[in-house]
């Protein structure tokens, strides 16, 4: 079974690692996040209870997900960055970005480029999200869709954030995981959760040939 | 109804939102609702709405959906096998706290 990794144990990531358990999922898992749980994370990741405050993160979510969860789980206490990746997701298959940080998200993309690796971005702030699966050699890459000298944009720390509407961009997240892994996702999708009119759209994207990652194939 | 500096502080992100806002926060911790469906999912809708500051009753219910009651409204939204059955809690979750937060007379 290919080990997944989740980096960013918070509103998506946490509700992705919810609904791998929810599903029956048997991966294993490696649960990657430096951040203690705070009060102001309960309304929106409600996997956390006011007794777990102070704690890290990764550990009580591998926790919860040892009850019965049915494959392999570890937690790793730790801010993943381009030194310590190869590390960090040393035989790992595929990761799910639910970061919210972008120098960390540029991290797993160069990471995936490295090793041919897919990986699965997630976003979340007001009432609406997005999600992608990014395939190396194969479509858009984060710069190609959000220009290469990405600034960090508003972030939960200073805007709002609807828990729920995090539910429903990992639900999208592991659709596209179980689409790839059946070989039944063709071309790159961009969905784009729509939390105040509870939808989905997806944009399909053609192939322009991403030149970001281009010495590296 | 005035809320504690912890109760700002643990629900800060919602108060945030101008569709929810510091009245639309207090009116979630006065709603209580009803919640049927099924295992897993009711559970965790159940969670996401406490989490955000409602009462929640969980009942036993319908396979194919999940439904929420409260303050003379119902919501509700079909269930389908495998990740879609997420993103259908999520969207549902999103709109009973977004009509609980924008009060009575508001629309859905
Ligand atoms: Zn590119």
């Amino acid at each position: 079974m290919s080990r997944l990794a989740v980096v960013g144990v918070g509103a998506t990531g946490g509700a992705l690692l919810a609904g791998l358990h929810a599903l029956g999922a048997t991966e294993p898992l490696r649960l990657i996040d430096p951040d203690r749980v705070e009060r102001s994370n309960l309304p929106r990741q409600p996997w956390f209870e006011a007794a777990d405050i102070g704690r890290p993160k990764a550990e009580v979510m591998a926790e919860r997900l040892s009850h019965g969860y049915r494959g392999q789980v570890e937690p790793a206490v730790a801010r993943l960055s381009e030194e310590n990746c190869d590390q960090l997701l040393d035989e790992v298959a595929l990761v799910f970005d639910g970061t919210d940080n972008w120098p960390v998200r540029e991290a797993i993309q160069a990471w995936a480029a490295r090793h041919q690796k897919a990986w699965i971005y997630m976003s979340v702030l007001g009432l609406s999200g997005m999600t992608a699966l990014f395939r190396p050699g194969e479509g858009p890459c984060l710069y190609c869709l959000f220009g290469a000298t990405i600034q960090q944009g508003p972030h939960c720390f200073e805007a709002g954030v609807l828990g729920p509407v995090a539910a429903a961009v990992a639900g999208e997240a592991l659709d596209l995981y179980q689409r790839w892994g059946s070989g039944a996702l063709e071309g790159f999708e961009l969905r784009l959760i729509d939390g105040a009119g509870g939808r989905t759209e997806v944009i399909r994207g053609r192939d322009r040939g991403c030149t970001h990652f281009v010495s590296l194939r | 109804m005035s809320l504690s500096d912890e109760l700002i502080d643990q629900y800060s992100r919602q108060i945030l939102l101008p569709e929810v806002d510091y009245q639309g926060q207090e009116r979630l911790l006065q709603a209580q609702v009803e919640v049927a469906g099924p295992e897993p999912w009711r559970s965790w809708l159940a969670r996401y709405l406490r989490a955000a500051g409602v009462a929640v009753r969980e009942l036993t219910g319908p396979t194919d959906q999940l439904t929420v009651e409260g303050g003379g409204r119902r919501w509700q939204r079909a269930l389908t096998p495998g990740p879609a059955a997420l993103t259908a809690l999520g969207y549902l979750g999103a709109a009973v706290l977004l009509d609980l937060a924008q009060g009575e007379g508001a629309q859905g």
